[in-house]
């Protein structure tokens, strides 16, 4: 299993890629702004960090549909805007950031097809500190976990390409990098190992 | 009214707003420097969503900018040397939950009105402001806002270049503020406040 990273090189990114905990998770870190200098077909997963230049992602966007395609695993964290990538229905969200300081505040998410595999690695509690929108999942693709109002944060697309997509709209490497909300480390774990065990 | 450029990459989080238009911001993505004419604005606030590698290899023009009188928000987390002067950030020790943010007394103008409390909690939680310091800071720079420990925070230089320099160790305060409390014109302030240096910068650096 041969993984990349796709960053922008923000200073929290760095951050991340220097602690050691999370390095076994990835083989290459490549550059948005010089992916045409990468052979993506190479790794068997990518990893499209949060919030990286949709100027970029659109540039070089027939190279990852191309990618899904041939059949390998695409993972996108955080937002999906302007639909860069197609089939990808994405819609912002208020972020609530300070339910968890309130008495009695929660934010309510509902895990969905619970024995679907990847349950295996994440433990559903670990995807909860925010979110900054949802998806509309299409036809046949598998939702992970959802608001109350039956929008995903998290899921995991077999049928719009013959690989696989994976999308979330939580940004755990963000807050890693940042040293913000570090309860974010567990979920990125589990799926890290869902990665290297898929 | 002067343009105000807001420097990052195009993402969710620094997409304007109608109100950042109409109080005079224009978005400038991070990587378009070298082909803008900096000088049509009479600020620039750079986001912390840049690379600081194409800002490094850009320096020039940022210290060019500078020395026609410009003037420089930066809320980044800095780890390279393309801001003139302007130290490292380094995270801080102290845990978010006990970090505190102090005024340099007498209280900038930049913050007038602003509680600092507002500014230590958003909505109740504490760590958005920023989570580090810088780990120096020019010779007569003026500090703003530091921790517990006295590091500094927030400064201004004015001496490094000819134009002045608003450095935030990661501090995103444009946009910190929020309706609910003291920090709703902190945006406003920070605005009126650049504006108000690059008049006076400019007319320095023509002598």
């Amino acid at each position: 299993m041969k993984v990349a990273i796709i960053t922008n090189h923000y200073s929290f990114q760095n951050r991340f890629f220097e602690l050691e905990e999370f390095q076994y998770m990835y083989d290459d870190i490549l550059p948005i702004r010089f992916l045409h200098r990468y052979n993506l077909l190479e790794y068997d997963t990518i990893i499209v960090q949060e919030h990286i230049s949709v100027f970029h992602l659109k540039r070089y966007r027939s190279r990852l549909i191309q990618f899904l395609k041939s059949g390998k695993r695409l993972i996108i964290m955080g937002e999906v805007i302007d639909g860069w990538l197609p089939h990808i229905e994405w819609e912002t969200s208020e972020v609530n950031f300070s339910w968890w300081v309130k008495k009695d505040g929660d934010l309510p998410l509902i895990q969905r097809n619970s024995s679907h595999e990847i349950y295996q690695y994440i433990h559903f509690p670990d995807l909860k500190w925010h979110y900054h929108g949802t998806f509309h999942p299409p036809q046949g693709a598998v939702s992970l976990a959802e608001t109350p109002e039956g929008k995903s944060i998290f899921y995991i697309d077999r049928v719009s390409y013959r690989g696989e997509l994976i999308v979330t709209s939580v940004d755990p490497t963000y807050h890693i990098g940042l040293g913000f909300i570090t309860q974010a480390k567990p979920f990125l774990h589990g799926l890290a190992k869902y990665i290297h065990a898929k | 009214m002067g343009y105000i450029a807001y420097i990052g990459t195009d993402i969710q989080f620094t997409r304007l707003t109608d109100k950042d238009r109409r109080l005079g911001l224009i978005f400038l993505h991070v990587y378009d420097i070298p082909y803008a004419d900096l000088s049509a604005y009479e600020g620039i606030i750079i986001t912390n969503f840049v690379e600081e590698a194409f800002l490094l290899e850009n320096q020039t023009i940022l210290k060019r900018y500078l020395d026609q009188g410009g003037v420089i928000f930066s809320q980044v987390e800095n780890s390279l040397p393309w801001l003139p002067g302007c130290g490292k950030w380094v995270r801080s020790p102290i845990p978010i939950k006990d970090r505190e943010f102090h005024y340099t007394e007498p209280v900038h103008q930049l913050f007038q009105g602003i509680d600092l409390y507002d500014l230590n909690y958003k909505k109740g939680v504490k760590g958005f402001l920023t989570r580090g310091y810088f780990d120096r800071i020019p010779l007569n720079a003026e500090v703003l806002l530091t921790d517990q420990d006295k590091q500094p925070v927030l400064y201004i230089d004015r001496h490094t270049t000819k134009g002045v320099i608003i450095a935030g160790a990661g501090t995103a305060l444009y946009g910190y503020g929020i309706q609910e409390n003291s920090t709703k014109y902190l945006s406003e302030q920070i605005l009126s406040y650049i504006r108000e240096q690059a008049q006076k910068s400019r007319k320095g650096a023509k002598k």
